[in-house]
């Protein structure tokens, strides 16, 4: 086998030289270039089933107030028509990443096409769009356009049989790293004491066909609780050992096809089961590709691949992978409830959250008026941002902002939030009583009230 | 490191939990029956399906009476009692159904709700000019043709209550001066026309549910079924609870809170009246209208109806082991229909001398709406509505 071939035996004393030696080892190319070719055909279908969804009407035609990022306030959508156009360019765009085709520039321009999409209105943030842009990000800069596409066709001298071995290696940090921390997000009680939200969700789906009558037992809700829990935290693990690969690959196929069943998460186990291929040998594809090259007898050295920068922002974007998710270890509270830390870290499928949100608008003279979040929001943007005290800060700005405009001067604009999470009595997310237009969302989040201590709901299963 | 040590926290206790199983009774420790097709079926039952053949019957009855009160007028008798007591009616028992309705009555955007009912549309300069077209030509005239806002039971209300001869335009519409006299007889034609596309749109809408007609009745108590098409027994009971929002925007927002400037209106008057959003402010009757959908809120929700008590989300609520839940919100709609019934019958006038009755219907109105849309899906697991079935993770 090609890793066997090119495992160096030479290497120099020493951990760091040791690793660094390992790392440059070449590998065969064979596996990224297949998750090249998955990820744009997974890409596509997932694109093409969100063209004809209805939901580009729905996220970018119906709001009439979108939610930024900060610092990406100048970020509008197109029309509704250019939306559409917008998707379908990425859906070529994704065939073409598949194709190998123009790499070094379709891809770039996939990712910044994706993450347009996400970055227009926060409310769209989903954990698997995050991990396509991460995913997408990555292999614009890796060599996977160096076999089996068309820029290597077109371009003889571009063509690999080996990468080093630290590029495999990124691929399999990114998508462990979804998995690790998404385990640990599941280490905090309501998950492992309360089964909840699993417990909610599921009790909701007891008209599952054969299934469905289990659906609402509490010690199923458990079993999946912490299976999701074992599942996630160590799957990386089972898939690093070459005994244990395939049977947890298998295992893992499973986990994501019940959980693509039950809840509407879209693409994602389809993301997840291709993507965790990349555990397996580099050269896993040659064994289904007929006709596919056999290894080289003699091994060309890997290209150098990156350059001096590339590896240090590489290498920083390691560093940030790890840090984003466990930043909400430093503001205090439970990040469920006040989402310090939230996004970009992992926290998949951990609460469930319902609320009603009222702005209420105090004039210099005493006066009140209340602005109820419809008048700007549609229902989907209305629910995401009764849970996120961060989104409602945003509109409450805004509406600072249309008073100021109507002539109404220096206003107070505070937020009355009722706020369930994993099914508790509802309680005020936001303290009442501060002014929402004197706060900055820098640091922990005082203006948030503290997390209820009731325990979440014990839902009852049917007799 | 807060995630470490809440890991050993679960697990400690977890291990007990794991082996012994779950032998906290907690507070749901009683086993209740709990069975979502028969809510269905009972809420289609004694709550849906008579509320509409009652609107039907008060529609047509309305359109019988406004028959009558034009022979009347052309015969050179005006009494407009007996027609406005009947569209009185007919307006009581569509606000009944409006504040509960699902399924038909929504689907398309709320086409046949609008036409049956359009408020908050109103176009009384149209309507004006509609009065001139269907007096001078009536063959010109097509209900069907007409804008939402220029027909329904708001437009009928407009014709037979308000008796001002000045049109609600900015300039008269042409021929309007020359109706004279005969301006009462011209509004009570285009009434009845009026009367009888809304008799037949309430009789489609009863037709709907009746077992010889479209059998919505079945679509949701055998939903999950080969029967029906609706998928699942939770789709149907989402669509069931949609109706119970109508008390947050038409309700909270729009008839209590716009009204009377507790909330951003389109007069922009803060902490005063604007009148223009009052409903029935041609017929004052919008405190019986608040009255009447609150008690319809309360029997969809508790599944108490005028004649018959059976499982609604009050005993979902209790069956998914949060009793408390239901009584608690069972208790804020009878708080907000007790703050409605001590309302002065005019609801103008409340809004004249007694606004801190309306604010207090308001705050006891949301006080319910901010369990409805929290907890109160939480534990059923349900959406809210107009919401887009999207992705999650």
């Amino acid at each position: 086998m090609l890793s066997a071939v090119a495992d160096d035996r030479r290497l120099a004393p020493g951990l760091w030289p040791r690793v660094a030696a390992h790392a440059r080892r070449p590998v065969d190319i064979a596996s990224l270039a297949a998750f090249r070719i998955i990820f744009g055909l997974v890409m596509f279908a997932g694109i093409v089933r969100f063209l004809f969804t209805g939901w580009i009407e729905a996220m970018y035609g119906q709001p009439r107030f979108f939610f930024h990022y900060p610092g990406f306030d100048w970020v509008e959508p197109w029309s509704v028509t250019g939306m559409y156009v917008h998707y379908g360019v990425l859906a070529g765009l994704a065939l073409a990443i598949a194709a190998g085709a123009w790499h070094r520039v379709v891809t770039p321009l996939f990712v910044l096409g994706f993450a347009y999409t996400q970055l227009v209105d926060v409310t769209n943030y989903l954990n698997h769009h995050y991990l396509v842009v991460l995913l997408g990000a990555l292999l614009a800069v890796l060599p996977a356009h160096r076999a089996w596409s068309v820029d290597a066709w077109r371009d003889p001298s571009l063509r690999a049989d080996t990468i080093p071995a630290w590029v495999v290696w990124l691929l399999r940090f990114q998508v462990g790293v979804v998995y690790v921390f998404a385990g640990l997000a599941k280490a905090q009680p309501d998950w492992l004491l309360h089964a909840q939200p699993l417990n909610v969700w599921m009790s909701a789906r007891t008209d599952t066909p054969l299934v469905g009558p289990w659906l609402d037992e509490r010690w199923l809700a458990y079993a999946m609780s912490w299976g999701g829990f074992v599942f996630d935290t160590t799957i990386v693990l089972w898939l690093s050992f070459r005994r244990t690969r395939l049977p947890a690959y298998l295992v893992l196929c499973g986990f994501h096809a019940a959980v693509g069943y039950f809840f509407n998460i879209g693409m994602f186990p389809f993301i997840m089961t291709t993507s965790a291929l990349v555990f397996f040998a580099p050269s896993w594809p040659r064994r289904f590709v007929r006709r596919a090259p056999a290894p080289p007898a003699a091994i060309r050295p890997a290209p150098r691949v990156a350059g001096r920068v590339l590896g240090l922002v590489l290498a920083a974007h390691v560093v940030l992978q790890v840090a984003l998710p466990l930043r909400h270890l430093a503001y205090p509270g439970p990040v469920a409830w006040n989402e310090d830390g939230m996004r970009f870290a992992w926290q998949v499928m951990v609460r469930e959250k319902h609320g009603a949100v009222t702005f209420v608008v105090r004039f210099p003279d005493g006066r009140r008026l209340e602005v109820p979040p419809h008048r700007y929001l549609t229902a989907r943007q209305e629910r995401e941002m009764a849970g996120q005290p961060d989104l409602v800060l945003q509109l409450a700005r805004h509406i600072e902002r249309e008073m100021r405009a109507a002539g109404h001067g220096d206003v107070a604009v505070h937020a009355e939030t009722w706020v369930s999470l994993n099914g508790r009595a509802p309680g005020p997310m936001i303290d009442p009583e501060v002014d929402l237009t004197r706060v900055r969302d820098l640091g922990p989040r005082d203006w948030v009230s503290p997390a209820p201590s009731t325990d979440p709901i014990h839902l009852r299963a049917r007799p | 490191m807060q995630s470490s040590r809440s890991v050993l926290v679960a697990l400690v206790p977890l291990a007990g939990a794991a082996c012994g199983g779950d032998t906290d009774p907690g507070p749901d420790a009683a086993d209740i029956a709990f069975d979502r097709r028969a809510m269905l079926a009972h809420l289609a039952d004694h709550l849906w399906i008579p509320t509409y053949e009652q609107a039907a019957t008060d529609a047509a009855a309305l359109k019988t009476a406004l028959d009558a009160r034009c022979a009347a007028l052309d015969g050179g008798t005006d009494d407009p009692a007996a027609a406005r007591a009947a569209w009185g009616a007919a307006i009581d028992a569509w606000e009944y159904a409006d504040a509960i309705s699902i399924g038909p009555t929504s689907a398309e955007d709320n086409k046949l709700r609008n036409r049956i009912y359009a408020w908050p549309l109103l176009a009384p300069c149209t309507i004006d000019g509609d009065v001139v077209t269907r007096w001078n030509t009536p063959a010109s005239y097509d209900v069907a043709t007409r804008l939402d806002n220029a027909r329904s039971l708001a437009a009928i209300e407009y014709l037979l209550f308000n008796t001002s001869a000045t049109s609600g335009c900015p300039i008269a519409p042409a021929g309007w001066d020359a109706l004279g006299p005969d301006l009462p007889r011209a509004r009570c034609a285009l009434a009845a026309s009026i009367a009888a596309d809304v008799a037949a749109q309430t009789e489609a809408l009863a037709a709907a549910w009746r077992p010889a007609g479209g059998n919505y009745r079945d679509q949701l108590a055998l939903a999950g079924t080969s029967a029906s098409a609706i998928a699942t027994e939770r789709e149907a009971v989402n669509m069931a609870s949609d109706g119970l929002f109508y008390v947050d925007r038409m309700v909270k927002d729009m008839k209590i809170g716009e009204s009377a400037g507790i909330v951003m209106n389109a007069c922009g008057t803060i902490e005063e009246p604007c009148l223009r959003e009052v409903e029935h402010r041609y017929a004052d009757r919008a405190t019986a209208a608040i009255r009447i959908n609150l008690r319809a809120l309360r029997a969809a929700f508790t599944g108490t109806t005028a004649t018959a008590d059976g499982p609604s989300f009050d005993d979902y609520l209790t069956a998914a082991g949060a009793p408390e839940v239901g009584a608690r919100m069972t208790g804020e709609i009878d708080a907000a229909i007790a703050l409605a019934d001590a309302l002065p019958e005019s609801f103008l006038t409340a809004l004249a001398s007694d606004r801190a009755a309306v604010v207090a219907l308001h705050a006891a109105t949301r006080t319910f709406t901010n369990d409805l849309k929290s907890q109160f899906l939480t534990v059923l697991g349900l959406d809210i509505p107009a919401d887009v079935a999207g992705d999650n993770d």
